[in-house]
C-alpha cells in the first residue's frame, strides 16, 4: 500500500530525530505483532513500547496519529500490491493475507482499534485513513473480481464493487471472531467456503 | 414490547454483579438509567457515555452510577445487552438465515448510534484489559453461530441454501460479513447498502428450491430482487 506524506511528517528537522521516531516505530510495530496491547489506552502503548510518555507524545502527539502511523508502517513492510497480484483468486489473497495476519494478532487488533475509533465522532484522523483505505482496497478488489468475472470464474452479472465489499467485510468479520474464539473459528477455512459460493456454478 | 419481562431477565444476569439485585426499587432506577442510555447511544453515539457524561445527563452523581455500573465496560455491555433484548425480532428460531440478518441489517439502519456501540465493544473486546467486554462478546458469538447453524440446516432441508457448502462456515460466514458491512457502512453510507449486498451473498449461496421460484427471501423487496433473480440464472447457466 502506498505511504502517504502524512506518515512521515517527522517533527524534527535532524536526522536523529527521524531516526529515533523510526526506532520508536520499529519496537512499536513489534510490540503490537507480539502481544495484545491495550490500543484504546496512549498509555498502556507508551508502557508497552518502554518509552516515556513524554518522549512518545513528542513524535506522536495523540494516540491516533501513533496508531496509524504503526499499521501504515506494518502495511507498507507487507506490500498489498503484490499479493493482491499474485493470488489465484481474490479470496486467496485475503486467505493468504489472513495467514500471515495469524502470526501477529496485535496487529489485527491494532486494526480493529483504528475501525473502531473510526466510526465514532471526534476521531477525525482515524475516520480520514480508515476511510481511505476502505475506499482503496475496495477498489482494489473490485478490480480482481473483475478479472475473474473476465475469465468466468465469478459470475459476470453481479456487482463486482458489492463482491469485493463482501469478501473485506467476511475477511475483516471473521478475523475479529477468530482473536476472541481461536478454537473455534478457522479464518481460511471459512473464506475458502466464501470462495466456493462465489465461484460460478457449473449446470452439473 | 418485550417489555418488563426481558428487561428483569437481562437485570437478572447483569444482577448478579449488582449490589441492589432483589430490591425492586433498585432494578427500578438501574432500568431508568438504561433507558436513557439507550437513547442517547441511538442519538448521539458512544462517544458521548464516559460513565461522567452519562451522570450528567441523568442528573445523578458519579457515585450512583457507579454503584449500577462499577465500569464503563459493564455500563455499555448492559446498554447492548438490553438493545438487544428489546428488539422484538431478533434472530428467531425459524425463517431463512439470511433475510433474517438483511432484516436485523435495515433495524440498525435507523440506529447507527448503536451498531457504532457493537463496533465499540467489538475492539475492545479484543484489546487487553475489557474482560467483561471480551466475555460478554466472546459468548454473543459462541450463542450466534450456534443459533444461524441451525437456521442454514433448515434452510438446507428446505433447499433455499445449497447443501455442498458447510452449514457452520455459512452461518460464520453470514456473521462475519453482516459484521464488517455494517462498519463499512457507518464509514460510507453512500457507498455500502448492507442490505444490497447480504442479498447478493443469499443469491451466492441459494440452493435449488430458491433458485426455481420466488422464494420468501426475496419476496418483500423492492425492484432490485427481481433484477437480483436474473442474475442467479444466467450465474448457474
Amino acid at each position: 500500500m502506498a505511504v502517504e506524506r502524512g506518515a512521515e511528517r517527522a517533527r524534527a528537522p535532524y536526522g536523529k530525530s527521524t531516526e529515533r521516531r523510526q526506532q520508536i516505530l520499529d519496537s512499536a510495530i513489534e510490540i503490537f505483532a507480539r502481544e495484545g496491547v491495550d490500543a484504546g489506552s496512549y498509555r498502556s502503548v507508551a508502557a508497552a513500547i518502554g518509552v516515556s510518555h513524554t518522549a512518545l507524545r513528542y513524535y506522536f502527539p495523540t494516540r491516533e496519529e501513533l496508531l496509524i502511523a504503526v499499521y501504515r508502517a506494518h502495511e507498507h513492510r507487507e506490500d498489498d500490491e503484490e499479493w493482491l497480484g499474485t493470488a489465484p483468486s481474490p479470496v486467496a489473497a485475503l486467505q493468504e493475507s489472513a495467514a500471515r495476519n495469524r502470526a501477529v494478532p496485535g496487529l489485527v487488533k491494532l486494526y480493529a482499534a483504528l475501525v473502531s475509533d473510526a466510526v465514532q465522532a471526534g476521531h477525525l484522523a482515524s475516520r480520514a485513513f480508515i476511510g481511505r483505505r476502505f475506499a482503496q482496497i475496495r477498489q482494489r478488489i473490485a478490480r480482481r473480481v473483475r478479472l475473474a468475472q473476465e475469465q468466468g470464474a465469478y459470475p459476470g452479472d453481479a456487482n463486482a464493487d458489492d463482491i469485493s465489499s463482501l469478501i473485506i467485510a467476511a475477511s475483516d468479520g471473521l478475523q475479529l471472531q477468530w482473536l476472541l474464539d481461536p478454537d473455534e473459528v478457522d479464518v481460511e477455512k471459512t473464506l475458502a467456503v466464501l470462495n466456493a459460493a462465489l465461484a460460478t456454478r457449473d449446470a452439473s | 414490547m418485550s417489555g418488563a419481562g426481558d428487561e428483569s431477565d437481562a437485570a437478572g444476569t447483569e444482577g448478579d454483579r449488582s449490589p441492589r439485585r432483589g430490591y425492586p426499587k433498585g432494578r427500578q432506577r438501574r432500568a431508568q438509567i438504561l433507558d436513557r442510555m439507550i437513547a442517547m447511544v441511538a442519538a448521539r453515539g458512544v462517544e458521548a457515555s464516559s460513565m461522567r457524561s452519562v451522570a450528567d445527563a441523568l442528573g445523578v452523581s458519579h457515585t450512583a452510577l457507579r454503584h449500577y455500573f462499577p465500569s464503563r465496560d459493564e455500563l455499555l455491555v448492559a446498554v447492548y445487552r438490553e438493545h438487544d433484548a428489546r428488539e422484538t425480532s431478533g434472530i428467531t428460531t425459524a425463517g431463512p438465515a439470511v433475510a433474517q440478518m438483511r432484516d436485523s441489517a435495515a433495524r440498525n439502519r435507523s440506529v447507527p448510534g448503536l451498531v457504532e456501540l457493537y463496533t465499540t465493544l467489538s475492539s475492545d473486546a479484543i484489546q487487553g484489559g475489557h474482560p467483561v467486554a471480551r466475555e460478554f462478546m466472546t459468548e454473543r458469538f459462541r450463542w450466534l453461530r450456534s443459533e444461524v447453524t441451525k437456521l442454514v440446516a433448515a434452510d438446507q432441508a428446505a433447499g433455499r441454501i445449497r447443501r455442498d457448502l458447510d452449514a457452520r462456515s455459512i452461518a460464520t460466514l453470514l456473521i462475519a460479513a453482516s459484521d464488517g458491512l455494517q462498519a463499512q457502512w457507518l464509514l460510507d453510507p453512500a457507498v455500502v447498502d448492507t442490505e444490497r449486498i447480504l442479498r447478493l451473498f443469499g443469491r451466492l449461496v441459494a440452493g435449488a428450491a430458491d433458485e426455481a421460484s420466488a422464494c420468501p427471501d426475496t419476496v418483500a423487496t423492492t425492484g432490485t430482487a427481481a433484477a437480483a433473480r436474473t442474475d442467479t440464472d444466467t450465474g448457474s447457466s
